[in-house]
């Protein structure tokens, strides 16, 4: 007799990934040591751009790591870069050249963002970003941090 | 007896529109989504599209599977896949959801990695999906096969491209006619400035007219960056290039006008983004031109579009408060005379317990001989967390302009989130064009009556 088991897991999707400045992130060595916010954006997508800047104010207060990929295609690199440098945006931002990832993440509408615990778990997945996201996102963030810090005093 | 333990990583989207016209109650049903399986280094993943309304005979069920493997050197792709190649110049076959264009390659891809040193083979053939304002159309170009080589080389902050790709088309005349595109492609980055440069060639056969053709292109773009500003300056010369809508060449100016798609086009532009302490201001100025010696469509050194602008976003993190303004002033000559002077403001703000988006959108056009007003209002009252309410004005001073046949488009729209999700409903006249509701946007199609719009993840 033979059993086969299927066992739904949801996982950190992420191994590694080229940045915009050709820089590679290690996402097994960053989700282990803090909350990992995955955005994805457009330039087209003023929603996406509102909710980034505000992501981006919020990272210099909350310890969490962000990661912004780009849907424009390739088509548009230079514009790209020449936006996030005009915004000042300290994360790191990907292209996501043949849309890979858009698909893996089942991407059907922009902004999509998902935020990960330190053991790699989806904690929420946010379609769209209003200032009650917003609100939400700091909540979702904070219960982390208590999570994490007692399973450290633990 | 054996047991066997699967781990697996299951993931669901769907997006459902339910639409009911007013004027003539016909109903348009769509879905699409994806649903994807992976388990350790193999995943299988396809995109669904249903559609069902008054301009099909029977319901379309459209499904695009893919069987990707994956190591850590490796990649095999079998099934549907997306490709980009020199930033558009030799391939540009992509998921674009913002005109809900959907152009893939029906084949096989197999990627190697070594080092630095990147490679990446495919064969296939092209096949597109896209929603012309009322219906999902496919194109199924099964007389032609495109295949592929492309490398990659990544020193520290230069990276070399090649590309190759040959397009063969089995209804031709001539038996073993077939076209092929190359290019090479070098990016330099340094920490204030980056370089990139792409050039390609084109020859084979015109399937129209049967006649040897020969085609070139060049994209240049420079970056400087520098704490207090970032200048982005873009040249571009395309000549015969366009490949039988399998590339598009990257656009020169912020409009993404591309006139005739890499045909007869040269032209530049300059983007200068500077940041400041709340906010950003960004300046910029393009055009685009027809060549001396292939316009078809342009007359001799016509200018096709010109544009300047400058927009500004400011920040007050204090009381939440965003402001955005712009300005920008288009113009198109040949073959037809559009003139836009376009002033816009959009701000955000919570009030107490309401949150307030509000946009303001003054456009001015002259039309060959005709001038009108238009004007854009939309506000989104967020009421709890999870509801929101939206309220949609657009008003035009004429109606003679080219494609409007009215003068107000008012609706409103109820949004609901729910767990990894929303449920929207709409009622009233929509103009078409780009639609943000409820924190997310949308091209939108002409629309008058009713519309149910479900998201879901799981």
């Amino acid at each position: 007799m033979h059993l086969l088991f299927f066992i739904v897991i949801s996982t950190f999707p992420l191994k590694t990934i080229t940045t915009i400045d050709h820089n590679i992130i290690d996402f097994d060595t960053i989700y282990t040591q803090k909350p990992v916010y995955i955005s994805f954006w457009a330039l087209w997508c003023s929603q996406c751009i509102k909710e980034l800047d505000k992501i981006n104010t919020l990272q210099d207060s909350m310890n969490f790591f962000v990661i912004a990929i780009n849907e424009d295609g390739k088509r548009k690199k230079a514009r790209v870069r020449n936006f996030t440098k005009g915004h000042k945006w300290r994360f790191s931002v990907a292209l996501d050249e043949s849309q890979k990832l858009m698909r893996e993440f089942g991407i059907l509408a922009l902004p999509s963002s998902f935020l990960y615990d330190t053991k790699g778990h989806l904690v929420k997945r946010f379609t769209g970003f209003s200032s009650k996201d917003e609100k939400n996102f700091i909540k979702l963030l904070d219960s982390l941090y208590v999570d994490t810090l007692s399973t450290n005093l633990h | 007896m054996w047991i066997l333990f699967l781990l697996i990583y299951i993931n669901f989207n769907t997006h459902g529109e339910y639409w009911l016209y007013s004027d003539s109650l016909s109903e348009h049903f769509e879905d699409f989504g994806s649903i994807s399986i992976r388990e350790k280094n193999i995943a299988l993943l396809t995109d669904y599209f249903i559609e069902d309304n008054i301009y099909n005979t029977q319901r379309k069920y459209l499904l695009f599977p893919s069987l990707i493997a994956t190591s850590r050197k490796m990649q095999l792709f079998l099934g549907y896949f997306h490709k980009t190649l020199l930033h558009g110049l030799i391939l540009n076959q992509t998921h674009d959801i913002e005109y809900k264009r959907f152009r893939y390659i029906k084949g096989i891809s197999a990627e190697a990695t070594y080092k630095q040193f990147h490679i990446n083979l495919f064969s296939g053939f092209p096949q597109d999906l896209q929603f012309d304002g009322i219906s999902y159309s496919t194109t199924q170009d099964t007389q032609s096969i495109v295949r592929g080589i492309s490398t990659s080389l990544d020193l520290a902050s230069i990276n070399i491209s090649t590309a190759y790709l040959r397009l063969n088309r089995y209804n031709m005349p001539a038996p073993y006619a077939f076209s092929e595109i190359g290019g090479l492609g070098l990016e330099v980055s340094k920490n204030t400035f980056s370089f990139l440069l792409d050039a390609a060639f084109k020859k084979g056969v015109d399937f129209i007219s049967y006649t040897r053709k020969k085609g070139n292109g060049l994209f240049l773009s420079m970056e400087f960056s520098r704490e207090q500003y970032d200048l982005l300056v873009q040249l571009a010369r395309y000549d015969s290039l366009s490949f039988y809508n399998i590339n598009l060449p990257p656009v020169p100016i912020k409009t993404e006008i591309l006139p005739s798609s890499g045909n007869s086009d040269k032209g530049g532009s300059f983007t200068l983004s500077l940041p400041h302490g709340d906010g950003s201001i960004e300046i910029g100025s393009g055009a685009i031109y027809s060549l001396k010696e292939r316009s078809y469509i342009y007359p001799k050194n016509g200018r096709a579009y010109q544009e300047v602008y400058i927009e500004t976003n400011r920040y007050h993190d204090a009381i939440n408060y965003t402001i955005k303004t712009g300005y920008e002033h288009r113009l198109r000559i040949e073959p037809e005379y559009t003139h836009l002077k376009d002033i816009y403001v959009q701000s955000d703000i919570d009030l107490l317990k309401l949150s307030l988006e509000c946009f303001l959108r003054l456009d001015r056009f002259t039309e060959d001989t005709s001038k009108y007003l238009k004007g854009v209002l939309n506000s989104t009252f967020y009421i709890t967390s999870n509801l929101n309410i939206q309220l949609l004005t657009e008003y035009a001073t004429s109606k003679i302009a080219r494609y409007d046949f009215e003068r107000f488009w008012p609706g409103v729209e109820v949004s609901f989130n729910i767990e990894g999700g929303n449920i929207s409903l709409f009622y009233g006249k929509q103009r078409g064009g780009l639609v943000c509701s409820g924190g997310m946007c949308r091209i939108m199609p002409k629309f008058n009556g009713l519309k149910l719009i479900v998201s879901k993840s799981i």
